[in-house]
């Protein structure tokens, strides 16, 4: 890592911020309302516009500069340096690119052998007039200089190359070293992204809604770069994605859903048959000692009730918020099933597709276990970490679980402590004690953790398991759940849903 | 011979002072006579009447085409190359040198160096197999007490090997452990085999990622039979690349399919394809594919 040169025109760029402002100001405002859903305050000011553009620069740069120091301070040399190295080194700067010439010339090849390539009908300098989403954006600007295209071929093969690399083997082997490459690959391609972006805009060339395609095309790289990327702090790909994400949603069309702005109501039934003891605002140490050391469940109440989360989080502020970046999405009944596959989507998609108007007889899609709240950070802001969280030795991790009415988890154990609380929409839960676990029937072979056991199906498929005990309960808005360690449950949503849930060891 | 190449360019290694990629098969004008390639992401291996050459990127190794004798056979991968030697050793290539490695065997037979084997390695595994179908993993016998092995093929996650009864074998991580037998006929062991070169990994397969979402990696982990042409043609040849696959019919056409986005089904156009279309070369005499590049050595010197 400590070999990678950032590029070279980082400087001379910033001067630059003021021209990708006001051109997008001026692109936008004059515009008819025809293009995109004009929301109210997308085209207000140049100051917005000015002021957003100008950010996502600076927090680039400034980003790209910390992460290169971080990782020169990290290990110096490995082989994972040397792999990237030919990428590398041939997207390092716009400007010139020394290395490679170099490279040619040892190769024994002169320059001027290549130019007939350049010049042959067919060689692939002219590139078709329609493009789809696979193309690398290079191929938008044939009047650009060869090597801002060498620079984006390069940076996207590098980011690519590492992707392959992520892609082999478990998750959990794959080197950190390869995934702060992913992020630094990530952060040269949008950096390239924002670059090609500026110029379309003082060019004048390209169509408001060609600028809509390319905000939206700097969101999906941001998030390609958060989700398979190592954490790093100070991460400029949140401030670029989330300053893109308005402009970004105007390039697909969304129809507007008036449903989703009227309170969610419990939709579906269930009856709780053996209720969960509750308390509310339990003192730390009685929930220490009553609670997490005997492995007791218990429903808390009032513990989140000064969460701005509770008055905010509504499908229209999370799509305005969020709704143009990706997110890993769970297709199928439960996640036992042989048909369950992951996709990804952006969040307007999912939540028109699979939350607010799913098709009939389509299956069922989760945000599940997604770390949404390190995605957004903006929706980390709309909440607090509960004190209990904090009463273990790990700092707790948050998740969330956002999805349509219908969604079963089946049921299963965790290690860890776990305090679930419920935001949006009402869940209907069931609980198991570790010691019942002998009547929750045998776990499947590839998932420990997780039973064969249908909670509410046909009684008579499950006998040994109508003899096992149980506590259930309906978590509604405002209502949390902690759940012990390896203590089993099963969750159904009865509305649409969204839930944070607090890991802690 | 006409030598034409597509795919990824930024490091040179198929034209030089060329755009980054080339979604057309290009000539390769510079290269006489080139009747093998090894290619990897950002090199290609060509080995021409007068001797070995790379173009690409180098690593700092500048010597290493003159250190290669004509007959070596060689297996490259994007961080090693590995060869056997004139003198049936096996050598890997580290650190400007070649090292020769030694392969444990067993007491019973003589210690005479593996003769000239087939070899295969990727980043994470060497394999070899030695003149009387035994084969070592890392210097270690592997166990499959059957008939000989005819075919091995190395992928970053798992292995497969062609039985000359015909029987594919697989192991590797994504399968359980153990060596798993696939009973299939000889024809078709012709496809398992060349679909492995490159990074043979059952995940990056583009065939399986057919009507997918993008970025979605699915895993199939036993062969699944391809009915795109009808059951009369046959299918000569099928090479991988990282993320492509080519296909050659006994019509002397060229077929692509997979990632196509630094060019490399040479197709004019940088979109992925999910089935495999017609590629514009004819007369290919021989095709090869590997990282994000495919080359074609057609007869015909009008084929582009």
């Amino acid at each position: 890592m400590c070999s990678l040169p950032k590029p070279a025109n980082i400087d001379n760029n910033r001067d630059a911020e003021g021209e990708i402002l006001q051109k997008l100001a001026e692109s936008t405002k004059t515009e008819e309302p025809v293009v995109g859903k004009n929301r109210a305050g997308e085209t207000t000011t140049q100051a917005t516009l000015q002021e957003r553009a100008k950010r996502g620069r600076e927090s680039e740069a400034r980003g790209e500069r910390g992460l290169i120091k971080r990782t020169r301070e990290e290990e110096a040399h490995t082989d994972e340096e040397d792999e990237a190295k030919p990428l590398v080194l041939s997207s390092s700067g716009h400007a010139s690119s020394p290395t490679g010439r170099r490279s040619r010339e040892e190769n024994g090849f002169k320059d001027d052998e290549g130019t007939t390539d350049r010049t042959r009908p067919g060689a692939s300098n002219s590139y078709p007039s329609h493009f789809t989403e696979d193309m690398l954006p290079v191929a938008k600007f044939c009047g650009i200089s060869l090597r801002r295209r060498e620079a984006a071929v390069s940076a996207n093969a590098l980011l690519d190359y590492t992707w392959q690399k992520l892609n082999t083997g478990h998750w959990q082997d794959v080197p950190i070293t390869w995934r702060l490459v992913f992020t630094w690959g990530s952060i040269a391609v949008v950096h390239i992204l924002l670059a090609d972006l500026q110029l379309s805009l003082s060019g004048g060339a390209n169509t408001t809604q060609a600028h809509f395609s390319s905000a939206a095309e700097i969101v999906r790289a941001c998030d390609r770069g958060l989700l398979m990327g190592a954490p790093v702090g100070d991460n400029p790909l949140h401030k670029v994605a989330s300053l893109f994400n308005s402009h970004a949603r105007l390039s697909a069309t969304m129809a507007d859903l008036p449903a989703e702005a009227l309170p969610v109501a419990q939709q579906d039934k269930a009856t709780v048959h053996f209720p969960l003891p509750s308390g509310r605002c339990p003192p730390l140490d009685r929930f220490l000692l009553n609670y997490m050391n005997k492995s007791v469940p218990v429903k808390l109440l009032g513990i989140v009730d000064h969460w701005p989360a509770l008055k905010m989080w509504r499908i229209p502020y999370l799509r305005e918020l969020a709704g143009a970046r990706t997110v890993p999405v769970e297709v199928g009944a439960r996640y036992t099933d042989s048909t369950w596959s992951q996709t990804l989507l952006t969040l307007d998609e999912y939540l028109t597709r699979y939350v607010s108007q799913p098709a009939a007889g389509a299956p069922t899609g989760y945000l599940a276990q997604h770390q949404l709240l390190d995605q957004i950070p903006e929706l980390r802001d709309d909440l607090l970490v509960p004190d209990y969280c904090h009463l273990g030795e790990e700092e707790p991790r948050l998740h969330a679980w956002l999805g349509p009415r219908g969604t079963v988890s089946p049921l299963h154990h965790d290690p860890d402590h776990n305090i679930l609380v419920q935001v949006l929409g009402y869940k209907y839960i069931r609980l198991y004690a570790e010691d019942q676990s002998p009547l929750c029937i045998p776990p499947r072979p590839l998932l420990s953790n997780t039973s064969q056991a249908e909670i509410e199906g046909p009684q008579a498929d499950w006998p040994l398991l109508q003899q096992a005990q149980y506590h259930d309960l309906i978590l509604a808005p405002g209502e949390s759940l902690y759940i012990p360690p390896r203590y089993w449950h099963y969750v159904r949503s009865l509305s649409t849903s969204f839930s944070v849930s607090f890991w802690w060891r | 011979m006409a030598l034409v190449a597509c795919g990824l360019n930024a490091n040179s290694q198929i034209t030089p002072a060329g755009p980054p990629l080339l979604c057309c098969p290009t000539p390769v004008r510079d290269k006489k006579d080139v009747c093998e390639v090894h290619i990897a992401c950002s090199h290609i291996l060509w080995k021409t009447n007068a001797g070995w050459q790379i173009t690409g990127y180098r690593n700092l190794d500048y010597s290493l085409e003159e250190e290669m004798a004509q007959r070596w056979k060689i297996s490259m991968s994007e961080m090693r190359m590995a060869a056997i030697n004139d003198d049936g050793a096996v050598v890997l290539r580290e650190k400007g040198q070649w090292r020769k490695l030694f392969f444990q065997r067993d007491t019973a037979m003589d210690s005479r160096n593996l003769g000239p084997s087939v070899q295969q390695v990727e980043d994470q595994d060497r394999i070899a197999e030695s003149e009387n179908g035994k084969m070592y993993s890392i210097g270690v016998p592997l166990p499959y007490g059957g008939s000989r092995i005819s075919v091995v093929e190395v992928g970053k996650e798992h292995c497969m090997a062609l039985t000359t009864d015909g029987v594919v074998l697989t192991w590797g991580s994504g399968i359980d452990s153990k060596v798993e037998e696939i009973r299939t006929n000889e024809q078709s062991g012709n496809d398992h085999k060349a679909s492995l070169e490159g990074t043979g990994d059952c995940r990056t397969d583009p065939r399986i990622n057919k009507g997918r979402a993008k970025d979605v990696v699915n895993v199939q982990t036993s062969p699944r039979l391809l009915d795109f042409w009808n059951e009369d043609m046959a299918i000569i040849d099928v090479k991988g690349g990282d993320r492509h696959t080519l296909y050659q019919l006994e019509d002397g056409s060229v077929w692509s399919t997979g990632m196509n986005k630094y060019g490399q089904l040479g197709l004019g156009d940088t979109a992925e394809r999910n089935e495999p279309c017609l590629v514009p070369v004819t007369g290919v005499r021989t095709m090869f594919a590997g990282g994000w590049i495919s080359v074609f050595i057609a007869t015909d010197t009008s084929g582009r």
